[in-house]
């Protein structure tokens, strides 16, 4: 058809407009491709890798060993997989490293680089294959037959790279946070337990994903906390070299018989922790934060792909309103309605259709990099991530379909306008504004701002929208990024003025000398997937006692106070009960909050000592001690409280304001204030980074929209540009009457961003709390408001900039020559 | 001589259709009267209204006007405009989302020494439309919003191009009318440029374009008032 020629003149004729439309398609594109449909399968391949990589259920250690026989014993009567697991601790001198025993059966390990003989990458999920790595070949365990890296492996990739050798012939792998955080490479010598190893590359495993030293910790140090792999020979070198070796069973249940085998090994050989995989955040938080970041994306795109047809459709529309008088002349020649909304329609299918290629061809280039930036929290998966051919499908039709049914619905509306009107060029019914201003004094300048903000309310909400979207985005950001740091420099301070938690391995009896005794233990959140402590303290001296008003509270013997953060995680407030469930036992306890305490950086429950001991039923031969996220209960309570002695009160953990000599091997673990500061600082900084792409994107979509829309405005106002021009206005005030129009908008925006960024924030924190382990209180700086602000206006300053000159290249004949007002 | 036009030369396009617009057009014309161009399509009569007007600049030839010259001065047009000619359309050319007053007061803003914008519109009978948008009023009406707008500034040089060419004949005299009494009020030299033979008679002289030349200019010995005019 002749008039399809019009496509390639128009496209040329409005160019900037279609370069506009096509990046925003292609920001719609990737998002979706890289990061939503990226996340989603991302998480599918997660579940997979944790199913073909045998993840563990759940872990525990016992007060007697379970020997291999009766390992084999167990895994036959309660058709589970049962496997000892051991770890050695090494403090290197920036960093620790855990060296693990290379698993044969539970919670394999996969060497995340290329495949020593062929190049290949490790594992290819793009044809849903899961495809692992043993003894540097390309095992397929799609199938069922599963092969990690045994320990023979370690040293066969070694060899086949060429990396070992005579002075150094022992061989070590690091996962690949602890390698790239420490910048070590391939052949680099590491020194540990008195011995040489030379570096042979990365690797991961299943259950260290979220690689941290303690399950309590909230933030993996990448830099500062690994696992590490060597062969079984060294490993026993260096077990017995360690100072701080541990033992611990993984356990995978085939049959729905969970508390059966919990109790059975308890009864048999006495549990002293267990610890639900659930409840592991070394493998619950992966999947976590993938399906978290897939709800979150998946609405951004949502809304990115409505608020862009909208643009789109608006834009258009208002395009082809302009063209009426075109589309009249072609009706009266003959041609029917439907033949021109066709016409009209395809438009937005070119549109679409380009900005989604190109889209496409971005994501496909950048999937593995954008991905990996939205999952720092967490290790690699050693996969290629590539995008689906459905994925693509999906990403090319919707979008083009909209923009092509956004389209076709303007066109049939102008088309509904009579053939007379539409030729002589006016619009049916209201068109102008009817904002009169009679009796205001303002200037005729602004009066006419007023009317084209007002007059084309459509037009205005969009630039409000494209401008606050920006800006919401970076407010969001830059919120979190303020809160965090609040949290490091004074939040994390509010917990009270103690400054060490030392739990010890085994209680004790009586006062510790240069701290406060507490008696607690890690419980499972009834119906939650949660853990939370309760403290039994004597006094509160060392830690914040106030309301969430800064009221200070009366220490009550009978009272039981929980956290702030715990309030607003579990939802428990003063009146409620809460239940909780030892994980060993089983047993539930419930306890009735009697006040809130502020405390937003960890979850527990305080009371007496007395009344932890009661509630908790240490009796003549039990009591439970903490052992972090990990509940631990030990019959010894009468080696440590003979017949006749003065009745001592039992503690595991000591409080202090002040670091105290206590021998490592005492201690499971050591919690100070500038650890919790040192993690939220991590993701801070993580953070940061993040930023660059989220400004990149929030400055593209405030230009785009804005410098689309002033066209638009630009376009429209074409003839009284060239009258004013004719009336002897110069391009400069012709700008600062028309170009400028959207200026009074540029607060409103700002406002919008703020509250969307704030409140959006609060509202993730409030909701991630369980997640964080940390209530951060939201909080924005003004040097940030100011920054946000200098976005927007920056921004919206770059708009007005490229379309400086379009004043200047309205033709001030033409246009007179068919205007019809 | 208030406006001096000599060989003037516009050529649009270039090889085969290259268009002489103005092929050595010369023409002088004495302040305050009223002066009607006449010729059929083509002939070249709105390209001298806009290189009059200084809209657009000339390929060869000299043009002052008023003593200022403006052929090979581009950037001396905008002030030109600004300052000393006033325009009038045939479809009006009103800035809709101004009301009247506003389409008025926008050129006043801008104009050194603008008459008084309630003696303007009371001149030419739009007071009472003085808080309504364009699209609110007549052809005649806009038409007359247009002249007013046109006058504000006080020009030297009032341009109407087909002015009455979208109106009735009861409208259109009614607007000729006012062009005259802005003649007479202001002492605004004004030219009109029309196809319609009967506005002719209302001019001091009638110059006649044809080919993008001045095929004659002579003086209208039978000059009659717009009321008296037939249109």
């Amino acid at each position: 058809m002749t008039l399809n020629k019009r496509y390639p003149r128009n496209i040329k004729k409005n160019l900037s407009f279609y370069i506009c439309v096509c990046l925003l398609t292609v920001l719609v594109v990737v998002l979706y491709l890289d990061f939503d449909a990226g996340t989603q399968k991302f998480g599918r391949v997660l579940d997979r890798f944790y199913d073909k990589f045998h993840v563990e259920d759940a872990q525990f250690t016992t007060v007697y060993e379970i020997d291999e026989a009766a390992i084999e014993d167990l895994e036959k009567e309660y058709n589970i997989l049962l496997e000892k697991q051991r770890y050695a601790d090494f403090e290197l001198e920036d960093y620790t490293v855990r060296v693990v025993d290379v698993s044969k059966k539970i919670n394999m390990l996969i060497p995340n680089d290329s495949n020593a003989e062929t190049g290949e990458p490790v594992t290819d999920i793009s044809g849903g294959e899961v495809t692992g790595t043993s003894s540097g070949e390309v095992t397929d365990i799609s199938g069922g037959a599963v092969t990690g890296v045994s320990d023979k492996s370690v040293s066969d990739i070694a060899d086949k790279q060429d990396i070992g050798n005579e002075e150094s012939p022992h061989i070590i792998m690091f996962n690949t946070g602890l390698m790239e955080g420490n910048d070590i490479s391939e052949s680099d010598i590491i020194e540990l337990g008195g011995k040489s190893f030379t570096f042979a590359g990365g690797f991961e495993r299943p259950d260290y994903l979220f690689p941290i030293k303690d399950t309590s910790d909230t933030y993996a140090l990448k830099n500062a906390f690994g696992i590490a792999v060597v062969s079984d020979e060294d490993f026993e070198y260096l077990s017995k070299a360690s100072e701080d070796s541990f033992e611990y069973y993984s356990i995978i249940y085939n049959s729905d018989n969970e508390a059966e085998v919990r109790k059975a090994i308890n009864r048999e050989y006495t549990m002293l922790s267990y610890l639900n995989a659930k409840t592991n955040t070394r493998i619950s938080t992966p999947l976590l934060e993938v399906e978290e970041t897939a709800n979150m994306m998946h609405m951004v795109i949502l809304v990115l792909v409505i608020f862009v047809s909208v643009i789109i459709s608006v834009v258009i529309g208002r395009r082809i309103r302009n063209d009426r008088r075109q589309i009249g002349v072609l009706i009266a020649l003959g041609y029917r309605k439907r033949e021109l909304i066709k016409h009209y329609a395809f438009y937005g299918m070119y549109s679409g259709l380009i900005g989604t290629v190109i889209g496409v061809i971005i994501s496909c280039l950048f999937s593995n990099s954008l991905i990996q930036y939205l999952f720092f929290k967490i290790e690699p998966i050693p996969i290629s991530y590539q995008v689906s051919l459905p994925n693509i499908l999906i990403a090319i039709i919707v979008p083009t379909l909209m923009y092509t049914f956004a389209v076709y619905r303007s066109a049939a509306k102008v088309m509904k306008t009579d053939v007379i009107t539409m030729i002589s060029g006016r619009s049916q019914g209201r068109e102008v504004s009817r904002l009169r201003m009679k009796r205001s004094h303002l200037k005729t300048k602004t009066k006419y701002k007023l009317r084209q903000i007002f007059g084309k309310p459509g037009r205005s909400i969009i630039v409000i929208i494209g401008m606050a979207f920006g800006g919401m985005l970076y407010a969001f950001c830059i919120t979190c990024i303020d809160s965090m740091d609040d949290y490091v420099k004074h939040t994390v301070d509010q917990i009270g003025s103690f400054e060490y938690e030392y739990f010890l391995k085994s209680p004790e009896l009586g006062e510790p000398e240069g701290g406060d005794a507490i008696y607690g233990a890690s419980f499972e959140v009834k119906g939650r997937d949660d853990m939370i402590m309760l403290l039994g303290i004597d006094s509160p001296r060392l830690i914040n006692f106030t309301d969430n008003n800064g009221n200070e509270l009366q220490y009550d013997e009978d009272h039981y106070y929980i956290t702030s953060m715990a309030s607003l995680a579990y939802g428990a407030g003063v009146g409620d009960e809460i239940s909780f469930v030892d994980p060993i036992t089983l047993e539930e306890y419930t306890v009735k909050i009697t006040d809130v305490i502020k405390n937003d950086s960890q979850a527990a429950i305080y009371c007496s000592r007395e009344n932890a001991i009661e509630l908790l039923k240490v009796n003549d031969n039990m009591f439970s001690a903490a052992n972090g996220m990990i509940g631990v209960r030990v019959s010894i309570y009468n080696l440590l409280h003979p017949a006749g002695e003065e009745e001592l009160l039992p503690y595991n953990i000591i409080m202090s304001d002040k670091e105290l000599d206590i021998d490592s091997d005492d201690l499971i673990k050591t919690i100070s204030k500038t650890s919790l500061a040192d993690q939220i600082n991590e993701v801070k900084t993580n953070m940061e980074n993040l930023m660059g792409i989220i400004n990149v994107f929030a400055i593209l979509i405030c230009v785009i929209v804005v410098y689309m829309m002033v066209n638009v405005l630009m376009t429209e106002a074409s003839s009284s540009v060239s009258m004013l021009k004719v009336l002897g206005y110069r391009n400069k005030e012709i700008n600062s009457m028309v170009l400028n129009v959207y200026h009074f908008l540029v607060p409103i925006a700002i406002v919008i961003s703020f509250v969307l960024g704030f409140f959006g924030t609060k509202a993730v924190f409030t909701a991630n709390v369980s997640v964080y382990k940390t209530y951060l209180a939201t909080l924005i700086y003004p040097i940030s408001v100011v920054k946000m602000t200098a976005l927007i206006v920056v921004s919206y300053g770059v708009s007005l900039l490229l379309l400086r000159g379009k004043a200047g290249k309205v033709d001030l004949v033409e246009s007179l020559k068919d205007n019809r007002e | 001589m208030f406006i001096d036009l000599i060989n003037a030369k516009k050529i649009y396009g270039k090889g085969e259709s290259e268009v002489r617009a103005l092929d050595g057009a010369s023409l002088q014309l004495d302040e305050g009267g009223v002066y009607v161009i006449l010729g059929p399509s083509g002939s070249g009569k709105s390209t001298l209204l806009n290189m009059l007007g200084g809209l657009d600049s000339l390929d060869e030839g000299e043009l002052s006007i008023g003593g200022v010259k403006l052929s090979g001065e581009k950037n001396k047009l905008v002030e030109y405009r600004r300052s000393d000619v006033g325009f009038v359309f045939q479809f009006y050319n009103l800035i809709p989302d101004l009301t009247v007053k506003e389409n008025i007061q926008v050129v006043a803003d801008i104009a050194e020494s603008p008459l008084d914008i309630d003696e303007v519109m009371e001149a030419v009978d739009i007071m009472k439309y003085q808080d309504h948008f364009p699209s609110e009023l007549s052809g005649g009406q806009q038409q007359r919003v247009s002249i007013a707008r046109a006058i504000i500034k006080n020009p030297k040089l009032l341009l109407c191009d087909e002015l009455t060419g979208a109106l009735d004949s009861k409208s259109a005299k009614q607007v000729l009318k006012f062009i005259e009494r802005v003649n007479q009020t202001f002492h605004t030299t004004i030219i009109i440029i029309t196809h319609n033979e009967a506005i002719a008679h209302m001019a001091d002289r009638i110059i006649r374009i044809k080919d993008g030349q001045v095929s004659s200019n002579v003086e209208n010995t039978e000059k009659v008032a717009a009321a008296e005019l037939e249109l």
